[in-house]
């Protein structure tokens, strides 16, 4: 009996100590929490990439899309000429105007479409320092350039791009140049 | 009998007084309630934060999901992975909120990130970001996340290797700091610029209640 009471005494002093504990304080506390990532080709990202057209210009290559141009079927003789701007939104060897749908589906050289879950502002930016110099614009949107002027895409949105390419000053020779998309979350 | 048992106790306290006994033994009962992460005193929570559709919260705990192959696909939109050949960063996956009592410095372990998968100037990278804070010294801007920072650049001594996106180089400790209430966005940076991976691992998420500096003073600006 005495045992028992002894035992009580203890144990209303366990409960305050454990009144402590129940106001959340802690020193500290360590969580592992599990990250998986998968990197996608172009065509299933979380920006995608789309080539368009029958890889004249628009080249599926490898998991990445890259261009060219004239085209890659043109013969090596064959470039854009020095001191102009050109403006590329078909495939080569196709009719500027389609006149069927399917036609219509194949204009523009890439899709680009937002599979991501926020709306995002996308433009481009040309990494080389050379004469050339290249801009994507916005093929159904009065060619507006993708510069300074992004185009907004609400996530599934999507847009279809042109290239233009300003040669003044180039020589005539291969460059090799590197654009940039930047899809920025504009919210 | 009261009497009885009244001497007795008597007799026992004068023992106890005098420090001696051979063999105590007292069970004493440790209640330990675990909460799903929305719930713990340190809270991972995913209800209402922009790209939630990253976070899984199948689970009691959270799993970031950059991978269309755990289930569906990673958005709603066909996407089974980040870009190859680009910088991916996704803010606010899920909050991070500090639902106990004291503030606490709350970071990732930054050897919990396997070497190869951390953010370096070759290779594939990868490195937790916190934005949107409520402490610490920065400018707030206008733009998406201007306040993000590496969250495995605590020390920066036990990282050599990562290359912090944020501009401070060694950011004071008040950065990190969190105070009872306080949340911050918890984000991925993913850099597949120079290599790819596909697969998963576990970061350590560390609140340590015992290293906010003597100099924090409660809200920064």
């Amino acid at each position: 009996m005495r045992r028992r009471t002894l035992l009580a005494g203890l144990g209303s002093l366990v409960a305050s100590g454990s009144l402590a504990v129940g106001t959340g304080a802690f020193s500290t506390t360590r969580a592992e929490r599990t990250v998986s990532v998968s990197v996608a080709d172009d065509a299933s990202a979380v920006l995608k990439l789309e080539q368009i057209g029958t890889g004249g210009r628009s080249i599926p290559s490898g998991s990445k899309v890259t261009f060219s141009f004239p085209g890659a079927f043109a013969s090596d003789d064959l470039g854009l000429g020095t001191d102009s701007v050109y403006e590329f939104d078909t495939d080569s060897g196709r009719s500027v105007f389609g006149d069927t749908n399917e036609d219509e589906q194949k204009l523009g050289l890439l899709l680009i479409k937002n599979q991501g879950t926020q709306k995002i502002s996308v433009f481009a930016r040309d990494e080389s320092e050379s004469a050339v110099d290249i801009e994507m614009y916005d093929f159904d949107g009065g060619k507006t350039a993708l510069r300074k002027d992004p185009a907004t895409l609400a996530p599934g949105g999507k847009v279809k791009v042109g290239f233009r390419i300003r040669t003044h000053g180039a020589v005539s020779g291969k460059f090799k140049e590197k654009l940039t998309v930047v899809a920025q979350a504009t919210e | 009998m009261l009497a009885a048992l009244g001497s007795v106790a008597v007799g026992g306290a004068t023992a106890v007084s005098t420090g001696a006994f051979t063999n105590v033994q007292a069970q004493r009962n440790v209640s330990v309630n675990v909460a799903d992460d929305s719930d713990a005193l340190l809270a991972f929570d995913a209800s209402s934060s922009t790209n939630s559709a990253y976070a899984d919260t199948s689970e009691n705990a959270v799993a970031l999901d950059l991978d269309g192959s755990t289930g569906d696909d990673i958005t709603s939109y066909n996407a089974t992975g980040v870009n190859t050949d680009a910088l991916t960063q996704i803010l606010d996956i899920f909050k991070v909120r500090n639902q106990g009592t004291q503030a606490a410095v709350v970071y990732v372990n930054p050897s919990s990130v396997p070497e190869d998968q951390r953010t370096q100037t070759d290779g594939f990278g990868i490195d937790p970001q916190a934005s949107n804070r409520p402490n610490g010294d920065f400018t707030k801007e206008e733009t998406v996340g201007d306040d993000k920072i590496s969250l495995t650049h605590i020390y920066d001594q036990d990282f050599p290797s990562s290359t912090s996106y944020y501009g401070g180089g060694n950011d004071a400790l008040e950065e990190y700091v969190l105070e009872p209430g306080e949340s911050f966005d918890f984000g991925l940076y993913v850099d597949t610029r120079n290599g790819d991976f596909d697969g998963s691992f576990d970061m350590e998420i560390v609140a340590d209640a015992t290293i906010v500096p003597d100099s924090y003073e409660g809200e920064g600006e």
